[in-house]
């Protein structure tokens, strides 16, 4: 069965250009899965249609077997969302936010202050427990976000670059977050820039390029593809197979400034 | 480790995680400490001998200062309305939770206020004038609830504070209230005032039980409040 299931997927904004153009694409499920483009080929937007927050002009979106359409929750009790704008309330402490996520998901007291304990240690966020969320760094609210997400033990991650802008400790403490999370049969839907990563955590990637997928592909496979224009030569890095996907074929002028 | 229960209980989880944020916001906002601005003028207008009775200030400086918990229940913070739709709410148990959250902050600060204000106005408020109030509030609060709903849909306001916009909610919701005491001013002229208010805001509730938030729900329902919000 696949986690996610989009089936030309269009959506456009006020001057009418298509953001996501006939959007494709199959997750299977307990696969660690990168979701990769460049700046503005739609992926946050396709984050946002998964979550529920802006529907498709056209399209199907099925999430864990279920339709989403305005209306549906019982899907949102098995997923859990870290998204790159800050959609918690900063006001509370990371406890009170994960208490209010825990609750939010139907899960007991008891239940919630012993996995409310175990997230304040493996984020290591024990001394900043009574702080407010928004006078953490975005390392830690991250973690929280990740935290809320994870409280329900849900069947599917979806997460907006949530390596972004962050210290290596908390990477670290994401990713291995993540890793135990996919080895309990979660499927976690990622988007990031930082593809040195993307190909150590992921099983499998996907390219969004103008609104649509180009390439998916499993990352084991990454450097055996052959380059579409020089069919001899193979790729050394998720990086170049991402480069050369998505840049068109173009190069760059160059720096004299910088040479002389 | 059985860990989820049922549907039932879960809206009612749902209903008492949404009543203690409300509750902490509430008090941790610092926004919410407007409500001190509205006790001065109140005090004054207490004082002005035409006025009628010092609870009618508190009423007023109550409803005003309590403006945003009736007319902007999905964005008490700037993010509130998308975090809340990541959850599977019971929107009925979240909506509920919030209504009852503003009707208690409502007799809560009405009492403080009615306190306060009467503590300087000339002559102390008596019983009568206490019931006078707390009868006016049962038939008031309802219908407010219905419309604020309806427009915390229609018109919700990501960001919350002094500006003119939140000056003119404030300015509309007052004069909603006041066409809302119409019942109640021509039932007080009645020898059986007393008990047509109580069955007015019996009916009142009943409304707001069985078709407010009903419709609420299906409105949040459709989604389209996420996108009514203005950036």
């Amino acid at each position: 069965m696949n986690a996610i299931e989009l089936d030309g997927i269009e959506k456009s904004y006020g001057t009418g250009q298509k953001v996501i153009d006939g959007l494709t694409l199959r997750v299977p499920e307990a696969r660690l899965f990168g979701f990769l483009g460049i700046n503005g080929a739609g992926k946050t937007t396709t984050i946002r249609i998964l979550a529920g927050l802006q529907p498709a002009d056209a399209g199907r979106v099925r999430i864990l077997g279920a339709d989403v359409v305005p209306g549906r929750i019982e899907h949102l009790g098995r997923i859990g969302f870290v998204l790159d704008e800050p959609l918690y309330f900063d006001w509370m402490t990371p406890e009170e936010y994960w208490e209010f996520a825990g609750g939010m998901y139907g899960l007991r007291e008891g239940t919630i202050s012993v996995r409310i304990k175990e997230l304040l240690e493996f984020f290591d966020l024990g001394d900043k427990r009574d702080e407010p969320i928004s006078t953490l760094s975005t390392g830690m609210k991250k973690k929280v976000s990740l935290g809320a997400a994870l409280i329900h033990r849900p069947k599917l991650i979806v997460l907006d670059e949530p390596l972004e802008g962050i210290d290596a400790l908390a990477a670290i403490a994401i990713k291995e977050a993540l890793m135990i999370a996919a080895a309990q049969g979660t499927t976690v839907f990622l988007t990031s820039h930082v593809l040195d990563t993307v190909e150590r955590l992921c099983t499998d990637v996907a390219i969004l390029h103008r609104g649509a997928i180009v390439l998916q592909c499993q990352t084991s496979s990454v450097r055996s593809l052959t380059h579409p224009t020089l069919p001899s030569q193979t790729f050394a890095s998720l990086e170049e197979l991402f480069v050369a996907t998505v840049s068109d074929g173009g190069h760059r002028d160059r720096l004299r400034f910088l040479e002389q | 480790m059985k860990t989820k229960p049922p549907t039932e209980e879960v809206a009612l989880l749902q209903a008492q995680t949404v009543v203690h944020a409300e509750m902490i916001h509430f008090l941790r906002d610092p926004i919410n400490l407007k409500f001190l601005f509205f006790l001065p003028p109140a005090i004054f207008a207490a004082l002005w001998p035409h006025i009628g009775s010092s609870i009618v200030p508190a009423l007023a400086a109550t409803l005003l200062g309590l403006e945003p918990k009736f007319n902007n229940i999905l964005f008490q913070s700037p993010n509130e309305g998308e975090a809340l739709h990541l959850f599977p709410c019971r929107w009925r148990s979240v909506v509920a939770a919030k209504n009852s959250t503003a009707l208690a902050l409502t007799l809560l600060f009405f009492l403080l206020f009615g306190l306060s204000i009467g503590y300087f106005a000339p002559s102390p408020t008596g019983i009568v004038e206490w019931r006078f109030g707390l009868l006016y509030l049962l038939t008031v609060v309802f219908p407010l609830l219905h419309f604020g709903n309806l427009h915390s849909i229609q018109h919700p306001r990501r960001h919350l504070g002094w500006s003119l916009g939140d000056l003119a909610e404030g300015c509309l919701f007052m004069i909603l209230a006041g066409l809302c005491s119409i019942p109640f001013a021509i039932f007080a002229q009645t020898e059986l005032g007393t008990a047509l208010c109580l069955v007015y805001g019996g009916l009142g509730a009943l409304f707001w039980w069985k078709v407010s938030l009903p419709r609420t729900v299906k409105l949040l329902e459709s989604g389209s409040v996420l996108e009514k919000v203005e950036e």
